[in-house]
C-alpha cells in the first residue's frame, strides 16, 4: 500500500467510508510511515474543525421575515387564480354592470323618446289646432259663399284678396249675399245671370262693349265696388268667374279710380241708399243680346254686403237682398230665366214662351210690365248697359237664331 | 429532518403545513448560506429567497429525491448563482485584509482563530470545493447526497471533497505556520 494510496484511504476514513478492513489496513499503514501518519493528523484535526464549526443561526425568524412576501405570494395567486377564474367572471360581470347601465340608457331614451314624441304630438296637434282653426272660421264664413251662386267667385275673391280686412268684408259679402241671392234667384229669374254666364264669348266683346255702352250700368257696378273699396278685386274676380263680360269690366272699372267716378251715380248708396236707388230703377230694355252684366250692376245693397254680390240681388226685388247676385250668378246660370237690368229697376223673365218684363219697385215687388210671344226657343237674353233695352234671341223652328230687342220706355208706350 | 407527513400535507395545499416546514428547515438554509457566502447579511438575504423559492416552488418537489437535499440544491445555486458571482475578487481581497487583521489581533490567543480561520479559508476555495466542504460538514451530507443535491457523479464528489480538504488544510498550515512563526 502506497502513500498516496493511503491518502485517500485517510479523506474517506474521514468522511466514514472505510469499513472496518480498511480502516485496520489504514491503521497499519499509518504505524509503519510516520509521514502519512502526521498527515492523517491534520487531516483528522482539519475534519474536526470543520465538524466543529459553530452552527450558526439567523438572529431573527427568517420565516416571519418573509411571511408579509409570502402573504403577498398568495395575494398574488390569488389574484392570478381570481383573475383566471375571473378572467370570465369580469367578462360576465363587465357585461351585468353595463347592461344595466344599457338598460337604464334605454328606459331613459325610452321614456325621452316617449315624451319627445308626446311633446312633438303636441306640438303638431297644437299647431295643426291653431292652423286649422282659422281655417274653420274662414271656411265657416265661406260654406255659405260656396251654396251662394258666387261660390267660386267668392271664395277666390275670400283667397286671393290679400288684406284680411277684405277678407273680412268678403265674407260678410258672401254670406250676407249668398241667401239674399238664393231667394232672388228662386223667386225671381231676371233674364241676368245665366245669359250673362252661357254667353261667356260675350265676356271679351262684351266687356268692352257693355262698359263703353251702359254707363249707367258700369257706374253702379263701380258703385259696388266703390261702397266695397277694399273688395274690387272680389268683384274683379267674382265676374270673372261669373264670365260675364260686363261684370269683368266692372270689375276692372271698379279696380280702377275710374269706376270711383263713374260710381258717383249711386255711390251714394252707403249702403241701404244703393238699395232702394237701384230696386226704383225699371230694367232697360234688352240691348245686345247679353244680359250678363246687368246682374251686377244693381247691387247697392247694404253697405257693406252690397258691395260685391249684394248689388245684383237688390236689383232684383229687395234691397234686403244685398249678397243674393253670388249666388244668383251659379244658379242662374243653369235654369233661371230671369234678367235683371243693370239698374236693377226691371227684369226680363222668360214663362211659358213668353217673354216677360218687370218693374221692380224699391220695396222688392215686382211689377209685370210687358209680355211678349217668343217666336221660337229662348236661347238667351241680355239687357243693355243702361238698361233700356234687353235683347234676346231665340230660335225658331228651322233652327236659325233670332234676335230680337225690347225697350222699356218704347214698350211701356205701346204695351197696353 | 422534515417529516414526510408534513411534506405531502404543504405540497396539498396546507399552508400551515407548509410554514411549518419553512420554520423547520430555515436554520439549515441559513447556516449553508451563511459558509457559503461569509457573509452575515447575504447569507440572511440568501436564505430568506431561497425559502421564499421552497414556499412557491413546493409543488415541484419528487419524493424519489431527499427532501433535504432538495432544499440544499436551491440554496446553493442561489447563493453561487446569485450572490457568490456578484462579488468575486472584491471579497476575497476584503476578506484577505480582514484576515490579516484578525491574525493580528489573534496572535497571542493560539487555539481561538482556528473557527474564523477555517472559516476564511473555506471562502477561498472554488465554489463547487466550498459547497462540498460545506455540505459535507454543515449539514453532514454523505457522497451519495452531496451528488444528489449538486446533480454531481459519486466520484466527483470525493474528488471535490479531498481536494477541498487538502487545500484547506495547506491553507491552515501555512497560517499556523505564520502564526506561530510571527
Amino acid at each position: 500500500m502506497k502513500c498516496p494510496e493511503v491518502v485517500e484511504w485517510m479523506h474517506r476514513y474521514l468522511d466514514y467510508d472505510l469499513d472496518e478492513e480498511e480502516t485496520v489496513k489504514l491503521y497499519e499503514h499509518l504505524k509503519t510511515c510516520p509521514e502519512c501518519a502526521d498527515t492523517f493528523r491534520l487531516l483528522k484535526s482539519l475534519s474536526r474543525d470543520l465538524e466543529d464549526l459553530p452552527k450558526v443561526t439567523p438572529k431573527f425568524s427568517l420565516v416571519d421575515a418573509i411571511m408579509p412576501q409570502l402573504d403577498a405570494i398568495d395575494q398574488a395567486r390569488h389574484e392570478k387564480s381570481a383573475s383566471l377564474e375571473e378572467m370570465p367572471a369580469p367578462a360576465e360581470m363587465v357585461p351585468v354592470p353595463s347592461r344595466p347601465a344599457r338598460k337604464g340608457k334605454f328606459w331613459n331614451t325610452v321614456a325621452g323618446r316617449t315624451a319627445l314624441g308626446g311633446a312633438a304630438a303636441v306640438v303638431i296637434l297644437g299647431v295643426a289646432v291653431l292652423n286649422y282653426n282659422p281655417k274653420q272660421l274662414s271656411t265657416a264664413e265661406e260654406p255659405p259663399v260656396n251654396t251662394a251662386a258666387s261660390n267660386e267667385a267668392s271664395m277666390d275673391a275670400a283667397a286671393t284678396s290679400g288684406s284680411e280686412a277684405s277678407k273680412s268684408n268678403v265674407v260678410e259679402q258672401g254670406t250676407g249675399s249668398s241667401e239674399p241671392a238664393q231667394d232672388s234667384s228662386e223667386e225671381k229669374t231676371p233674364a241676368s245671370s245665366d245669359p250673362s254666364q252661357l254667353s261667356e264669348s260675350q265676356d271679351a266683346g262684351s266687356d268692352t262693349a257693355s262698359s263703353d255702352k251702359a254707363a249707367g250700368q258700369e257706374a253702379q257696378t263701380y258703385a259696388q265696388h266703390q261702397d266695397s273699396s277694399k273688395t274690387p278685386a272680389q268683384d274683379q274676380e267674382i265676374s270673372r268667374k261669373a264670365d260675364t263680360g260686363s261684370q269683368d269690366n266692372a270689375g276692372k272699372a271698379g279696380s280702377t279710380e275710374s269706376a270711383d267716378n263713374g260710381t258717383g251715380k249711386q255711390e251714394g248708396d252707403g249702403g241701404q241708399a244703393t238699395l232702394s236707388a237701384p230696386t226704383d230703377t225699371e230694367s232697360p230694355p234688352p240691348k245686345g243680346d247679353e244680359v250678363q252684366k246687368d246682374i251686377v250692376p244693381p247691387n247697392g245693397d247694404g253697405g257693406q254686403a252690397a258691395d260685391s254680390t249684394a248689388p245684383e240681388v237688390n236689383g232684383s226685388q229687395e234691397g234686403d237682398t244685398s249678397g243674393q247676385m253670388g249666388i244668383m250668378a251659379i244658379k242662374p246660370k243653369e235654369d233661371s230665366n230671369k234678367f235683371y237690368s243693370p239698374d236693377g229697376q226691371y227684369a226680363a223673365s222668360v214663362e211659358n214662351k213668353k217673354l216677360v218684363i218687370y218693374s221692380v219697385t224699391s220695396d222688392g215687388s215686382s211689377k209685370q210690365v210687358s209680355s211678349l210671344d217668343l217666336p221660337g226657343t229662348w236661347v238667351s237674353g241680355v239687357w243693355s248697359a243702361d238698361s233700356t233695352v234687353f235683347t234676346y234671341q231665340t230660335t225658331d223652328a228651322s233652327g236659325s237664331t233670332v234676335s230680337q230687342t225690347y225697350q222699356v220706355g218704347k214698350q211701356d208706350g205701346s204695351t197696353p | 429532518m422534515v417529516e414526510q407527513g408534513l411534506i405531502r400535507a404543504a405540497q396539498s395545499g396546507d399552508r400551515d403545513a407548509l410554514i411549518t416546514l419553512l420554520r423547520e428547515i430555515e436554520q439549515h438554509v441559513y447556516r449553508t448560506a451563511f459558509y457559503i457566502l461569509n457573509n452575515e447579511q447575504d447569507a440572511l438575504d440568501a436564505s430568506q429567497e431561497a425559502l421564499i423559492r421552497i414556499y412557491t416552488k413546493i409543488d415541484s418537489y419528487e419524493e424519489k429525491a431527499q427532501f433535504k437535499t432538495w432544499i440544499q440544491r436551491i440554496v446553493t445555486n442561489i447563493c453561487i448563482d446569485k450572490f457568490r458571482r456578484t462579488k468575486p475578487t472584491v471579497s476575497i481581497d476584503e476578506h484577505e485584509l480582514v484576515f490579516q487583521d484578525k491574525q493580528n489581533v489573534e496572535k497571542e490567543v493560539l487555539s481561538s482563530y482556528l473557527a474564523q480561520d477555517i472559516q476564511e479559508a473555506i471562502n477561498q476555495l472554488p465554489d463547487h470545493h466550498r459547497t462540498v466542504i460545506v455540505l459535507r460538514y454543515l449539514q453532514d451530507f454523505s457522497y451519495n447526497e452531496i451528488a444528489d443535491c449538486l446533480n454531481l457523479p459519486l466520484n466527483t464528489v470525493k474528488s471535490y471533497l479531498f481536494r477541498a480538504r487538502q487545500q484547506l488544510q495547506n491553507m491552515l498550515q501555512e497560517h499556523q505556520k505564520g502564526g506561530v512563526s510571527g
